[in-house]
């Protein structure tokens, strides 16, 4: 008996003490992930800001005050830069540490220490890219420069001082849930950051999208559908209005064998194809606009920009402002992890930025020695030796997963495919020229001077839109535009036997696109070809988006004389649709012509007949627009049926540019319907896709006119935790927006505007803005998410930009203060 | 009362300064002390206890409900049950230590 009364709790005492100590399948170790003082229990308590807090920089030359206002933006007065870095460094550790974590580990290709072996291929993309070994590279260049190093030292001070003294509360709700501890930041940390900056902007493959339509109807038609201009141009460059070039959409030929391969080849770089945001679908662009002085009611220059990200929670963006009294007052949205405001304004200009999207990124077939294990490649009939770095990566008990071999020729990383080795040459992996301009734009004085900082900027190349004081406007679309041997367009392989192949050196900065004061009194920029090949028609990229949203834009603008900053706010989230504007009438037509035939089916004539009622706006209630994106789809199945293959789920859509361009060639070949026997004409496959519309929403959402044709029921914005746990996210969320509109919404409602700021500058700045998230990365914040609601309504919210700390208190606008220094208690 | 409630202090006290470790520590030391009475009861019971006014504390500055929520959304729970895990956890700790110190002292209870 006294044994089973020993036995019994050894038993029971083990398996709870296991449980307590060990993890368990997903489950963190019990015992320290309940303790309700040291586990995930202490979350709660710092939930909220206290009124007041104290806390240590070791190095920090004085006292920094830090004065978050009521919507929980810290406003830092520190004496001196290398002390504001500090400051920054500490207050986004203390809203958005495993944020900055998680950023630089998956530039490292280093999640799997976090995380564990399920993310092993993600982190094998992130280094057979380079993105890390970039960044390092740049350090070591960076290190000897001090104007550059000492703010990203500072900055890591400023982390690692709130990590070293970090209390159970402190530490994120994530790092709880994984049972790890913070790693330390490094000041090369920022520089990953930035290279991750440059993949999310600047890795796009022409390459990928060609071959892939290559492979299914041809080079020549690959060319069409991807051309090198937009069928319809309303450049970035003020040019003279919209206008239509005549173009010929080659017909769908044979499938390229060549092709198929180099797609193979791409996809060892890029990880399998993900269309899921192609055609008008995707939505990682961006929207910027200004009207200068003459053309604004306030008689000062005003600013709009908004740009479209991947919405996370906690989001991409940081608000802070940032002052060192007689040296720099700068206001706006930070990353975390970079030290210093991305986009924003000071008391002189106010800047944003739009993606050029331009083709920076090129690949070689290279020639090796030896295939199974190459140590040199052939250049100019020489062999040279290739670079060889070695990948290992780890665990989270440092146990080793994997090793790699990564090569490099002079070019960049190769990879290979089944024997074929190609290299990659990328701006983004050569040397940095993004910190030191992104530091000196938030001191700029004058538009010149904004523009001058911005002729160092290398990539990923932006279209940066900059208004001034002075009621000026300019924008340029600045970056490293790399000039291509005669003739190459960069969108094919290049032989990489032969140096002819390489680049020949960077565009100069007078033939980039911009503009500075122009006559037209207004800019704007929303990702399209950047400059009409009339005005310059040398190769900087293909495959644009469809220029919809700078239609729409440029026409708001030239509509009116003169415009508010509640006009600029106002057109963030206009529901009208250029997009629309143009396609509607050829479907109303196409059924037109059919009745007079007397061949419209009775479908034809009720889905002409609603989509005729239609204002063509995409607001939340509206009980057409749904019909009218259902018939494009049809259309585009119909279409493009030639590109796609029952056995393979893969879609590649061109952008509806292409299908306008096609609806004015309706003998085109494209036409044809591939399936059937008879040859389909245009206005017979535009007439049918409405049919299919109108029956397939009725089967499926009941007869018109019901709640559930609201366009707010099928497009929702979806914003989801970094680690994508859904009780974490904020999902469904109705948004006055669609594809190819100002407030884009791509169709898994992940993507879009990730900041909106309006700015009106003259002797007093006033900005509103918002993004979809909060300032805390507390889960159990208000912080967290408390911004969703008003940026889902398309409401800006007043930015706070006091000239001293007095001045915010006296507004009555301070939720808490945090004193800085370098001794003392916490 | 007088040993679960001096039990809870320790628990209390044990869980601040030491963490979660202290739990099968003070509930053994329970059993040793106080061996023949239900000296399992008595340790679970100090154990809940002891976390139950930890939380207490913790929900006085933050949002303790709304944690349970969102941390039981995380592992397909309702928040409740990530709170009664949270107290039966250190019950259970408590418990099975107090009841073996008491065993191995040759307590009658135990």
């Amino acid at each position: 008996m006294r044994v089973l009364k020993i036995v019994g709790p050894i038993a029971v005492l083990a398996v709870v003490l296991h449980l307590g100590s060990r993890p368990t399948g997903p489950l963190p170790a019990l015992g320290a992930f309940l303790d309700p003082v040291h586990g995930i229990w202490a979350v709660a308590r710092t939930a909220e800001l206290p009124p007041t807090a104290r806390a240590v920089i070791p190095g920090l030359e004085s006292e920094v005050e830090v004065i978050y206002d009521e919507r929980r933006v810290p406003h830092i007065f520190a004496p001196t830069r290398a002390d504001l870095s500090r400051a920054l460094g500490y207050v986004i550790a203390r809203d958005r540490l495993f944020q900055l974590e998680l950023q630089a580990r998956a530039t490292a290709g280093t999640l799997t220490e976090l995380v564990g072996e399920r993310v092993l291929e993600v982190d094998r993309q992130s280094r057979r890219l380079g993105l890390a070994w970039a960044a390092k590279r740049d350090w070591e260049r960076v290190q000897n420069d001090p104007e550059l190093a000492e703010p990203l030292i500072a900055y890591a001070e400023g982390i690692n001082a709130f990590i070293d003294a970090m209390g159970p509360e402190d530490v994120p709700f994530e790092f709880h849930l994984l049972g790890r501890k913070p790693m330390r930041w490094k000041p090369e940390h920022t520089l990953y950051l930035l290279k991750r900056m440059g993949w999310t902007l600047a890795y796009s493959s022409v390459e990928l999208r060609k071959a892939w339509l290559a492979s299914k109807a041809g080079r020549a038609a690959a060319d069409g559908l991807i051309p090198r201009n937009s069928p319809i141009q309303e450049p970035i460059q003020p040019h003279r209005g919209p206008r239509d070039l005549s173009v010929t959409i080659p017909p769908p030929g044979a499938p390229d064998a060549d092709a198929a391969i180099q797609m193979e080849t791409l996809q060892a770089f890029f990880g399998p194809m993900d269309l899921a945001r192609d055609g008008d679908g995707r939505a990682l662009g961006s929207n910027n606009w200004a009207v200068s002085a003459s053309r604004s009611t306030t008689g000062g220059a005003i600013l709009a920009g908004d740009p479209h990200l991947s919405m996370t929670l906690p989001s991409i963006w940081y608000e802070a402002h940032l002052v060192v009294p007689g040296e720099m007052d700068v206001y706006g949205v930070t990353f975390a992890g970079t030290p210093a405001i991305v986009i924003g304004f000071n008391r002189d200009v106010a800047w944003t930025f739009t993606n050029t999207g331009s083709d920076v990124m090129d690949y070689y077939r290279e020639r090796v020695d030896d295939p199974e294990a190459p140590t040199r490649y052939r250049l100019d009939g020489e062999w040279r030796p290739l670079e060889s770095r070695i990948e290992e990566f780890r665990g989270p008990t440092g146990d080793l997963l994997a090793v790699d071999t990564i090569r490099h020729t002079h070019r960049g990383p190769m990879t290979e495919v089944e024997g074929d080795y190609v290299s990659l040459r990328w701006t983004v992996l050569e040397d940095q020229g993004e910190i030191g301009p992104l530091l000196r734009l938030n001191t700029a004085g004058s538009v010149e001077e904004w523009l001058d900082v911005m002729s160092t900027w290398h990539a990923p190349t932006q279209n940066g839109l900059v208004a001034g004081r002075d009621g000026r406007i300019a924008i340029r679309s600045a970056g490293r535009y790399p000039v291509r041997p005669e003739q190459a367009t960069g969108d094919w392989f290049f032989d990489g036997s032969t140096s002819e192949s390489d680049w020949k050196g960077w565009l100069p900065i007078d033939r980039f696109p911009q503009a500075l004061d122009p006559a037209q009194g207004y800019l704007a920029s929303a990702n399209q070809q950047p400059i009409d090949p009339d005005d310059d028609d040398i190769f900087i990229g293909a495959d644009w988006p469809a220029p919809w949203r700078a239609l729409t834009i440029n026409a708001l603008l030239r509509a009116k004389e003169r415009h508010s900053p509640e006009d600029l706010e106002r057109y963030q989230t206009f529901p009208g649709s250029a997009r629309a504007d143009r396609l509607v009438p050829a479907f109303l037509q196409a059924v037109a012509v059919l009745s007079d035939r007397g061949d419209a089916t009775p479908e034809m004539t009720a889905g002409a007949e609603l989509l005729a009622t239609w204002d063509r706006r995409y607001t939340t209630d509206n009980e057409v627009a749904i019909l009218f994106e259902s018939a494009v789809e049809a259309l585009e199945e119909r279409l493009w049926d030639e590109l796609h293959d029952d056995d393979d789920p893969r879609r590649l859509t061109p952008g509806t540019d292409i299908v306008a361009a096609l609806i004015e060639d309706p003998r085109n070949a494209w036409w044809d319907v591939r399936e059937t026997e008879t040859v389909e004409t245009r206005d017979e496959v535009l007439a049918a896709s409405l049919a299919e519309a109108l029956v397939r929403e009725r089967d499926r959402l009941g007869p018109e006119g019901s709640d559930a044709w609201h366009w707010s029921e099928h497009r929702q914005a979806n914003i989801l935790h970094l680690m994508q746990l859904r009780s974490l996210s904020r999902t469904e969320i109705p948004v006055q927006g669609g594809p190819g509109l100002l407030n884009p919404s791509s169709g898994d409602g992940r993507d879009g505007p990730s900041w909106r700021m309006v700015v009106s500058l003259g002797d007093e700045v006033s900005a509103r803005g918002t993004y979809p998230g909060g300032q805390s990365g507390n889960p159990v914040s208000p912080g967290y998410s408390d911004r969703i609601e008003a940026w889902a309504e398309g409401a800006l919210q007043p930015l706070r930009y006091p000239r001293s700390p007095e001045e915010l208190e006296a507004d009555g606008q301070v939720r808490s203060r945090l004193w800085l220094s370098a001794g003392g208690g916490r | 009362m007088t040993r679960v409630g001096v039990g809870t202090l320790l628990v209390v006290l044990g869980t601040w300064a030491l963490g979660w470790w202290a739990v099968p520590v003070v509930g053994a030391l329970m059993g040793a002390i106080w061996p023949d009475r239900r000296p399992g009861i008595a340790a679970a019971a100090a154990g809940m206890l002891g976390w139950v006014a930890l939380l207490v504390w913790g929900s006085t500055i933050g949002p303790v409900g709304n944690l349970a929520d969102t941390v039981g959304g995380v592992m397909a729970l309702p928040g409740a049950a990530v709170l009664l895990i949270t107290l039966l956890f250190p019950a259970v700790l408590a418990g099975a230590a107090g009841a073996l110190s008491a065993a191995l002292r040759g307590g009658k209870g135990a």
